[in-house]
């Protein structure tokens, strides 16, 4: 009987965690099939007085068979960081390849998965936040549904199975009419709600959705980032050779 | 001699640093947020710069009345680039430094001015070029192409840019063979410092007393006096190759061979008094720069290990001819020389969103325990273990505090440094430093005790 009970318990399980990948997968489709993306982006850091400074980056991907996307953060403002650099090769299960361009030092330095949750540009994201975030790195559950803002909303939580990540879990809100991911929580080693991340203003680029401001509100230290994109363009051709670690240093 | 070849240098100096600076400052002026000029949707000139004052105090008691206790200079740096076309890149890259009382600390540095063609498969880049082969934090053995200037800062000496052709070739595309050849038509002799600059370190020369009197010989500058130890003087040409993989997924890696002169210039008497200790024998007075070819071969690495970035950088060194030790006795042997390490970041160890970054590297050399003498030329990290904290606040201004240490863990000696940086007003960058040492005797850093200093720089980015 117990056994009978553990089958059927399981394999409510594994429905439920079937749903959760396929909701979150739907969800991941309406970011693909880009072909490359060139945008602008201006990042506000608030502090918890409020007070307001400014980053600017111009941001390259390229879209490549299995999530295997290259990713390029050019930095722009403040003037003394212009011409770093981040490249990132993304590994849909394992650790992304990051190499940071100092230009000051002229060098081009991996980052290892131990500093990538350290803090990108002083903000409130994460080198892991901006580097991949593929479907295939976490684990899945549904939770019960919930109204976000009014729109109906399938609500997941995902563990993430790669090593050294910054987060314990993070739950997810995606609206059922279009399966735009609309907020995320994010969870920290101890388990305790870190910061909140939100997905406004969406736009349909063809087939690809994008969201022309997302802010991040970390909960324990009370700052907050907002990145807020401008002059995005996709399909204009770009080449593996713009996200090549000798291609950093021609960046300015 | 000397007067002349100082004097030249510096009204030359003078007439590049002027209209170096008259180009800054109309930057400095016109720039409000640009930083960029577009001619067309194919050319466009990116430009950035920063100008700064840095003031240095050097707390410990100088060996000689001429050194000075403060030192103050202005420093000033624009990079411009210009992209055109699909293929071309023009880029110049200069600074100026300039000491407010030493004249011999006055430069015009070209650092880059170059041409480069770039396709996917091949590049050549043509002009002044500033290279970097740096993997490790501390002592980077195979970061060889390009002369320092170590009378501007001994320990920190900034790069000349050297006059190079670099072609390469890139095979594959995943992750491909890149093959970079380097040719280098003549060579930069170092500035070493001279009496006057707190770093002469004309002290670690051997001394010879000749009844009450000691005779303290002094490192002289005088280009003519350089001594090329090949027929083709600065002409020589030199060259490098260099070929760079990534390994395992995760690992960069490049292999490299270099044949050209050793930067770092080995001593040789000039002058000598004229008060023999015995029939025949003078006491030298003055020491000029003195140029052997060599060949380098080595190897470096940096890749991540699970939660740590490991690096690496060994490197074998032999004279090209036989080459007389500093006793003027041995011949220098072949040596070889390495720095490994690893770094690992600690998140929000102690507070939320700060980090704290560990950095060790061992330092090595296979004639380590060899009386200095018998050396070649200044080679002090034989034994040492270098270990960085990085405390990043990752507040909007990057405040970072960093502590660093090389000790000789066979004999004890200690060369720290502690600095802190922060940007302030979005443009304005402070950096204070403090770097000090504790030596014991007849370590080769102890004759550079008295640099023991404290500094700050101030900058601005536009």
């Amino acid at each position: 009987m117990v056994k009978v009970i553990l089958a059927v318990a399981l394999a409510a399980f594994s429905v439920y965690a079937d749903e959760a990948y396929d909701i979150a997968a739907k969800a991941e489709k309406t970011q693909r099939n880009f072909g490359d993306e060139t945008v602008e982006s201006t990042m506000s850091l608030i502090a918890a007085n409020g007070s307001v400074v400014t980053r600017k980056t111009k941001n390259f991907t390229l879209e490549r068979a299995g999530s295997r996307d290259y990713q390029l953060f050019q930095f722009l403002e403040p003037a003394d960081v212009r011409g770093t650099a981040l490249l990132t090769h993304q590994d849909p299960k394992g650790d992304d390849s990051q190499w940071l361009y100092l230009p000051e030092l002229r060098r081009v330095k991996r980052i290892s998965s131990s500093g990538k949750t350290g803090s990108f540009m002083g903000s409130e994201f994460t080198y892991e936040d901006v580097g991949g975030n593929t479907l295939d790195r976490f684990k899945y559950t549904k939770l019960a549904d919930e109204n976000y803002k009014g729109k109906p909303s399938y609500v997941l939580e995902k563990t993430p199975t790669y090593a050294n990540s910054g987060y314990t879990k993070i739950k997810m809100w995606i609206s059922k009419d279009n399966n735009l991911v609309l907020r995320q929580d994010f969870f920290d080693r101890k388990n305790s709600l870190l910061k909140i991340m939100t997905f406004d203003g969406h736009k349909q680029y063809g087939t690809t959705w994008r969201s022309q401001k997302i802010s991040v509100e970390n909960l324990q230290t009370k700052k907050k980032s907002v990145l807020e994109f401008t002059s995005r363009k996709m399909r204009a051709g770009l080449s593996n050779d713009l996200f090549t670690e000798r291609n950093l240093q021609r960046l300015q | 001699m000397v007067r002349r070849s100082l004097a030249f240098a510096s009204s030359s100096n003078h007439g590049k640093l002027a209209l170096f600076a008259v180009s800054i400052a109309l930057f400095c002026a016109g720039s409000a947020h640009a930083q960029s000029i577009e001619f067309s949707e194919t050319t466009r000139l990116n430009y950035k710069g920063n100008i700064g004052m840095n003031y240095w105090y050097f707390p410990k008691a100088a060996p000689k009345d001429n050194m000075p206790t403060h030192v103050g200079t202005f420093d000033g740096q624009i990079d411009l680039n210009l992209k055109t076309g699909k293929y071309w890149e023009f880029r110049a890259n200069p600074r100026g430094v300039v000491d407010v009382k030493d004249e011999n600390r006055r430069r015009f540095l070209p650092q880059d001015i170059y041409a480069d063609f770039v396709t996917s498969r091949f590049e050549m880049r043509a002009g002044y070029q500033v290279f970097s082969w740096k993997t490790v934090e501390s002592v980077a053995h195979s970061d060889i192409l390009n002369q320092t200037d170590p009378s501007l800062d001994f320990f920190d000496a900034p790069k000349v840019g050297e006059p190079a052709l670099r072609t390469r070739f890139i095979i594959g595309d995943e992750n491909p063979h890149t093959f970079e050849v380097y040719y280098l038509p003549y060579f930069t002799p170092a500035k070493l410092p001279i009496a006057g600059n707190r770093f002469d370190f004309s002290g670690a020369l051997p001394q010879t007393t000749v009844g009450a009197q000691t005779i303290t010989p002094n490192v002289i500058y005088d280009p003519d006096a350089n001594r090329y130890e090949t027929p083709y003087n600065r002409w020589r040409p030199q060259g490098a190759v260099r070929y760079q993989k990534q390994i395992f997924g995760k690992v960069d890696t490049s292999l490299y061979y270099f044949n050209g002169y050793k930067r770092f210039p080995q001593l040789y008497p000039v002058a000598a008094t004229a008060l023999p200790v015995a029939p025949g024998v003078a006491i030298p007075t003055q020491y000029a720069q003195a140029y052997n070819p060599i060949h380098q071969g080595g190897l470096t690495w940096q890749g991540t290990l699970d939660a740590l970035l490991i690096k690496g950088d060994v490197a074998y060194i032999q004279y090209v001819q036989p080459t007389k030790a500093q006793n003027t006795i041995d011949t220098v042997r072949p040596y070889a020389q390495y720095t490994i390490g690893f770094e690992y970041t600690f998140n929000s160890l102690f507070v939320d969103s700060q980090d704290l970054g560990l950095i060790v590297e061992a330092l090595g050399d296979s004639d380590t325990g060899r009386n200095a003498m018998e050396l070649d030329i200044f080679r002090p990290f034989q034994n040492h273990v270098f270990a960085g904290l990085r405390y990043t606040f990752n507040n909007t201004g990057d405040r970072s505090l960093l502590v660093g240490t090389f000790t000789d863990y066979k004999k004890g000696d200690v060369l720290g440094r502690i600095e802190y940086e922060e940007r302030f007003f979005e443009r304005v960058k402070v950096k204070a430093q403090f770097l000090g040492f504790a030596t014991t005797t007849g370590s080769q850093l102890t004759p550079f005790e008295h640099t023991t200093r404290g500094s700050l720089l101030v900058s601005y980015y536009f």
